[in-house]
């Protein structure tokens, strides 16, 4: 520690002079060094009046003089940091925001994979009717049951199976049962969910009635008149609604037309 | 052996850079979902198209039509997307009475207006309602 008692200046001369004296015997090298040792000294018995004139000699004897007089920020350097950290973080907020609502856009409001699954897979049914199979195609509304070629449940190749897809509201789930045809013991399977959080799922069939001469939709069937009519309805169609997956609040309804064709 | 501290300005410049490397990636992911998005639109729009082709198929294979529709235009909802839908038939071979069926769905993305094309073949059977399969 350096005494802070006497003159500075004195001090500033004596210590330059004994330095400078020292450095032309020695090699260049340690002249730079000294003399920011001399200018580091001087800035801590003068004060910081001459801070920043000559950054080079500072970073060399900087360690020095941080041990002799911790130095704070000053309030420009502060201010300009809290600018900068504000205009950083709300351009962060701003990229995040936009972020999270593309986020949120792409992947939760969009149809989740499971719907287009379920579509495909009652259109697969549907698309191997069995040639029979207009006897047995009903539907209530909430559920539909058809005869159809599908993959056996024992995974022993194909199969004529009824199949089942049933809306559940209390569950809120959609379920596909399929029974292999003939019957045998494995045939008590359970169902299996294909779709989870559905609002509504609603079947209609889309018919010729020969008898009012007009074609139109309906959510039963066989109709009362059954047997009048064509064996099959032309199209299937489901209506499907899922809010709960969608937290936006998006209407999240879908119709899916299939037509119905009979595997020759 | 000297410890030295970093200075302001290369936390300054240390800080530019890396979130010159963050905006980067980050808007490199924001384009992919973008991409993501658009795709899973063409998707629904498919969705659409088969519908069109339904309603037209709908109205060809009625026993009481009186002619064949020939163009026609219309919106659907799908997801929480309007649709705009074009339907266009043509006579293919008259022999058989095939039609050519072609379906232009298209729906506005940004500013953009995007559109998904389809053509397909449709028989029109000749025999009733009394004696279809």
């Amino acid at each position: 520690m350096k005494s802070r008692g006497c003159s500075g200046f004195t001090l500033l001369r004596e210590a330059e002079r004994t330095l400078l004296k020292r450095a032309r015997e020695e090699c260049i090298l340690r002249v730079f060094d000294c003399r920011g040792l001399a200018s580091s000294f001087a800035k801590a018995t003068r004060g910081k009046s001459e801070d920043r004139s000559d950054g080079s000699a500072r970073s060399i004897g900087g360690r020095r003089i941080m041990t002799a007089r911790p130095r704070g920020f000053t309030f420009v350097e502060m201010m300009l940091a809290t600018v900068m950290l504000a205009t950083l973080s709300l351009a962060l907020y701003a990229m995040l925001a936009n972020g999270i609502r593309v986020w949120q856009r792409t992947t939760v409001d969009t149809i989740s994979e499971d719907t287009h699954l379920f579509f495909e897979r009652l259109e697969d049914d549907c698309a191997n009717l069995t040639p029979l199979a207009g006897w047995q195609f009903t539907t209530d509304g909430t559920s539909l049951q058809l005869y159809c070629v599908s993959e056996a449940m024992a995974g022993e190749g194909k199969r004529v199976s009824r199949v089942e897809y049933r809306f559940d509201p209390q569950q809120t789930t959609v379920e596909r049962l399929q029974r292999d045809y003939p019957g045998t013991g494995r045939n008590n399977n359970p169902g299996r969910v294909m779709l989870s959080g559905v609002d509504s799922c609603a079947f209609s069939v889309f018919y010729d009635d020969p008898r009012r001469r007009l074609s139109e939709w309906s959510d039963a069937w066989p109709r009362e008149n059954a047997l009048e009519l064509a064996a099959l309805p032309r199209q299937v169609r489901v209506v499907l609604t899922r809010r709960a997956v969608a937290p936006s609040g998006r209407d999240q309804t879908l119709a899916y037309v299939i037509p119905l064709r009979v595997q020759e | 052996m000297k410890r030295r501290a970093f200075t302001m300005v290369e936390i300054m410049v240390a800080v530019v850079i890396l979130s010159a490397g963050l905006v980067v990636v980050y808007e490199s992911l924001l384009k992919s979902l973008d991409a993501f998005q658009t795709f899973e639109t063409r998707l629904t729009a498919q969705l659409v198209a088969d519908g069109a082709v339904a309603n037209i198929e709908r109205q060809m294979r009625s026993p009481w039509r009186a002619t064949a529709p020939t163009q026609q235009k219309g919106t659907t909802l799908a997801d929480g997307r309007t649709f705009t839908w074009q339907t266009q038939v043509m006579l293919a071979q008259a022999a058989q009475e095939l039609y050519q069926v072609s379906v232009s769905v298209s729906w506005p993305e940004g500013s953009r207006t995007r559109s998904v094309q389809r053509v397909t073949l449709l028989a029109a059977p000749r025999e009733t309602a009394e004696g279809g399969t």
